[in-house]
């Protein structure tokens, strides 16, 4: 008889070791908010992903770092706001002595406004970047107070510009955060949207000498649906990405700083944000 | 852990009741039982059922189960409050059970188990009179029920190749034929293979060097002989899951060895973008998870469960 009774309490034991066990189960989850959010921690010293505007995942958003030439978002958005396309842009001797991403430009060599804004995207040019900004301006330093100013009108909480390109410089900082809103502004520009989208640039100098180069977006042509925007590497800030990506009506926009396999960190989280659409729709 | 858990309940859950419950026409008193437990900080759901008890049993010492393998001793009484101590294999306590009047009465167990403090808190209350002879219909049902369940319990521990848990649950020993006769498959190897420690004993128990050692087989021999094998029919899947060395040489000959803009071969874009979402998750491509199940062309393949939670955060975000 109590045989029975015990196997009658063993059928409730049953019961209660059953929710002892998903209990487990459930405590045993590693970090299981932060996984959520935060599925690829170690993608980038800090990234970001949107999906049609909202925030799928994100990895220290607000934390300054170098930004290197995902500047030249900002410095594309103050050209724009001054667009003149057939300006003549004259390059100077510390222009064409840029370092880093060179177009190959020469002192005293005379472009136009709206060339020296495709190599500025396209191929992130430093020369053109400084011939650019001295146009806009007047002087380099000129030209990096508007950027600064423009941040703090745009509520840039993490972002400090020491120079128009991106070089590495103490206290030039942004963060993903502030890049995403400086990246979907821009691209709200068809000037710049346009020239993100390009594979290569080709111009030819006043003078009538030709240059040509690629694009630095690999996912440009590789990933399907990429529509830009904009790469960057210097030694401090590592490899750096804004990319954007539409397909039919949908957008997915990754923003990463110091990201060392930017591209194929970048290309899986396109594709795993596009498949967690696809996945919610259903 | 159901040896001491079946005391429990036999002395907390069922209090005077089913021990003498089969008596032909019995007279019996009917108690609301709540019973709540406590375990390794977690609390779980509490249970609340009614119990017919035979009129002439009273306190815990006579519901230690005759084929439990639980001891009672020290039994003490005084007016209507009891106190002992218990003793099973696993472990060992001590309980009180305090009787308010005759209609209600409280009772308290505290037992430690593996390392584990287990406590069982029951409070009855009488809400009528019974028949206790009706109780043995009951105890067939529930003896019916309870061997499905427990059988049902040992088939999904094979199914998920945890061994601890058929320990736990003293499933018959043909359940450990089954699940180290599924262990010793590819499939089997292949689900225990990728599992990492997670500092809980019971689910530890289904990680590679325990499962091999519950079988008393070599872990490393058998995996030799499945990634040999993989790797001969290129069966990526597998490999990417289960083969960490084998992975390594691929992963740095046909993905991280190469740039982005010269890719893998189409039949290596699913192993790479699984090679390229362990880096990304854990800093390094040993901690490989699980290939996805479908290869595709993409670049590389959406899976796991950043997507699946991705999906879930979406349509609130979203609104779908």
């Amino acid at each position: 008889m109590q045989g029975r009774a015990g196997r009658i309490a063993a059928w409730v034991a049953g019961w209660i070791a059953g929710w002892v066990f998903l209990g487990v189960l459930w405590f045993a989850a590693p970090a299981r908010p932060a996984a959520i959010d935060d599925p690829y921690p170690n993608a980038a010293a800090a990234y970001l992903v949107t999906v049609n505007g909202a925030l799928l995942w994100s990895h220290t958003p607000d934390r300054a770092l170098p930004p290197a030439s995902l500047t030249k978002i900002m410095t594309a958005l103050l050209l724009v706001e001054g667009w003149e396309p057939e300006a003549v842009v004259r390059v100077s001797p510390e222009a064409a002595a840029a370092t880093g991403s060179r177009l190959g430009l020469r002192a005293g060599e005379r472009l136009r406004f709206a060339d020296a804004f495709d190599a500025l995207l396209v191929s992130s040019a430093n020369d053109a970047c400084l011939a650019l900004a001295e146009h806009a301006a007047g002087s380099v330093a000129r030209f990096v107070e508007r950027m600064n100013e423009k941040a703090t009108a745009l509520k840039l909480r993490s972002s400090v510009f020491r120079n128009p390109c991106g070089l590495d410089a103490p206290g030039h900082v942004s963060s993903i955060q502030d890049l995403l809103v400086l990246a979907k502004l821009a691209m709200q520009q068809p000037e710049f949207a346009r020239a993100v989208a390009k594979p290569l640039v080709e111009i030819r100098t006043e003078g009538g000498r030709s240059l040509r180069k690629a694009s630095g977006n690999l996912l440009l042509g590789r990933v399907p649906g990429t529509v830009g925007i904009k790469s960057g590497f210097t030694r401090h800030a590592g490899k750096c990405l804004a990319a954007m990506v539409r397909r039919g009506q949908d957008e997915v926009v990754v923003v990463m700083l110091n990201a060392p396999d930017r591209w194929w960190s970048a290309s899986i989280l396109i594709e795993d944000a596009f498949a967690a659409l696809d996945a919610a729709r259903r | 852990m159901r040896p001491i858990v079946v005391s429990l309940i036999l002395a907390f859950a069922l209090p005077a009741a089913t021990v003498h419950s089969a008596r032909a026409e019995e007279p019996g008193n009917l108690w609301q039982v709540e019973t709540s437990m406590e375990m390794a900080g977690m609390k779980m759901p509490g249970q609340s059922q009614q119990v017919c008890a035979p009129v002439a049993s009273e306190g815990p010492e006579a519901l230690a189960g005759g084929d439990s393998e639980c001891t009672m001793s020290n039994v003490k009484r005084s007016s209507g409050k009891f106190s002992y101590d218990v003793s099973c294999p696993q472990g060992s306590g001590s309980g009180e059970m305090v009787y308010q009047g005759k209609d209600s009465y409280t009772s308290k167990m505290t037992m430690t188990t593996d390392g584990q403090t287990m406590t069982m808190v029951t409070r009855g209350k009488r809400v009528g009179v019974c028949d206790a002879s009706q109780m043995k219909k009951r105890v067939v049902a529930a003896q019916a029920q309870a061997d499905a369940s427990m059988a049902q319990m040992c088939d999904s521990m094979v199914d998920t190749l945890m061994p601890g848990n058929l320990q736990t649950y003293n499933c018959d020993p043909k359940y450990k034929k089954a699940l180290c006769d599924k262990f010793g498959t590819k499939e089997g190897f292949g689900i225990v293979a990728p599992r990492k420690p997670m500092g809980q004993p019971a689910l530890d128990s289904g990680t590679l060097p325990e499962v091999a050692k519950y079988c008393g087989v070599d872990a490393n021999a058998l995996r030799s002989r499945f990634c040999t094998d993989a790797k001969k029919s290129e069966d990526l899947e597998f490999l990417g899951a289960s083969c960490p060395a084998e992975s390594q040489v691929i992963a740095q000959r046909e993905c991280a060895g190469r740039s982005f803009s010269s890719p893998p071969a189409p039949k290596y874009n699913a192993f790479c973008g699984t090679y390229a979402r362990a880096v990304m998750q854990t800093g390094s491509g040993d901690d490989a998870p699980q290939a996805p199940n479908t290869p595709s062309n993409s670049p590389v393949n959406p899976a796991g469960d950043a997507v699946q939670e991705g999906a879930k955060k979406l349509k609130g975000l979203l609104g779908f």
